[in-house]
């Protein structure tokens, strides 16, 4: 996924993920595993008109990974891992570990400008929303929708 | 965990305005005006909130070094409540009631002398246990214009804004997917040259204010998936 300034990353939810209904917050469903948006729970949370609340997202540049859970409501982080440091303690560690952690939250801005193009683009209707909608039905996703979809991602790589 | 040690859980919140040019001096004065001040039994507060040394929630002496590291302000946010065991309260609280009853010849106590009676149990509980303690790290980058608050409590987030309030006589705005949202459409507005940005950033904004984050996050609110999804089942 190209994130603007940050670079290209590999992004993934990871181990947790909660949905929660859009009408009534104390309905939720809490799904734990290596793959928590591809299990069936998940599908069919969302067919319930559960939507995601919370997750846990991994992002990986060159190497470097960086996870954290992220509370959509409130647009929090929690639980954050950034790569080790190379200091091991003092005043070099103190700033590695600040300029680590405004790189992560750098990251979560990246990342939710990139939905938001994404979302606001042109290709959403025609690309993202059959794909999401074949997903929810458990279809196959259309091969136009597939082509929309390369189509856009190559487009926002040239743009970085 | 805290900003040297542990996951990082925390709140961004956005300073609006600038600090002043002669700040170091100034900036210490006043958090020295509002350190911690701890709970006593006497006292009427149930609950205490100010600054304290980062890291150190039981070091309330302000240094320069201490409050100012390269381009940080860094502070402890401290929070110590009375917590009186509710059953511990309650039997005490029945107790004197049965004393004062066995004393007196009413048969019923006063609302006002119930009253009486649990203020004055709190008092002596209070001698005899102490205040339940938490500091919160808090990193002010000066450049950027953000605070790390290393706490998610809506509660402790509030009184600590209100504090930076007083203390620096800066507002504080709670990082949220608009802000994220009219961060990016100014950025993209000012690349184009246009207003065509800010449009777009109106109905993220729309669209979280109608479907709520979680929908905003997948855009799975939009009403014809939702039709879809419901009229397979």
């Amino acid at each position: 996924m190209a994130l603007g300034e940050q670079g290209e990353a590999e992004v993934w939810l990871d181990r947790k993920l909660t949905l929660e209904h859009v009408l009534d917050r104390t309905e939720r469903v809490a799904v734990r595993g290596a793959q928590p948006s591809g299990s069936p729970e998940a599908r069919e949370a969302v067919r319930n008109m559960k939507m995601p609340v919370s997750a846990r997202v991994v992002l990986r540049l060159s190497e470097q990974d960086f996870a954290f859970d992220l509370n959509a409501p409130r647009f929090l982080i929690g639980g954050g891992a950034v790569p080790a440091l190379l200091k091991e303690e003092g005043d070099d560690a103190f700033l590695e570990r600040t300029s680590l952690l405004e790189r992560l939250t750098a990251l979560l801005d990246a990342l939710f400008a990139a939905f938001l193009r994404e979302r606001l683009a042109p290709s959403w209707a025609k690309a993202w929303q059959p794909a999401l909608v074949a997903w929810v039905e458990g279809e196959n996703v259309p091969a136009s929708a597939l082509k929309e979809i390369a189509a856009a991602t190559r487009a926002a790589r040239r743009a970085t | 965990m805290g900003v040297s040690r542990g996951a990082l859980t925390f709140t961004r919140l956005f300073v609006q305005g600038k600090p002043p040019k002669d700040l170091r001096k100034r900036y210490l004065e006043a958090v020295r005006l509002r350190k911690f001040t701890p709970l006593t039994p006497e006292g009427e507060e149930s609950e205490a909130v100010g600054w304290c040394v980062i890291e150190r929630p039981f070091d309330l002496d302000f240094q320069l070094d201490r409050l100012f590291y390269d381009r940080f302000v860094q502070l402890g946010f401290r929070v110590d409540k009375w917590k009186i065991p509710g059953v511990l309260l309650r039997s005490q609280v029945a107790d004197e009631e049965q004393r004062m009853l066995s004393r007196g010849r009413d048969k019923k106590l006063t609302r006002a002398e119930k009253d009486d009676i649990k203020l004055r149990v709190i008092g002596r509980l209070r001698k005899k246990i102490l205040p339940t303690s938490r500091a919160f790290d808090v990193l002010w980058d000066l450049d950027a214009g953000t605070v790390l608050l290393f706490t998610h409590s809506a509660r402790a987030t509030e009184e600590f804004m209100a504090l930076f309030e007083t203390t620096f006589g800066l507002e504080l705005q709670v990082d949220s997917q608009t802000r994220a949202g009219g961060q990016s459409s100014r950025r993209r507005g000012r690349r184009r040259g246009n207003r065509r940005g800010a449009g777009r950033a109106d109905r993220a904004r729309r669209d979280h204010a109608l479907f709520g984050a979680g929908a905003a996050a997948l855009d799975l609110a939009a009403p014809r998936v939702v039709q879809r999804a419901g009229g397979a089942r």
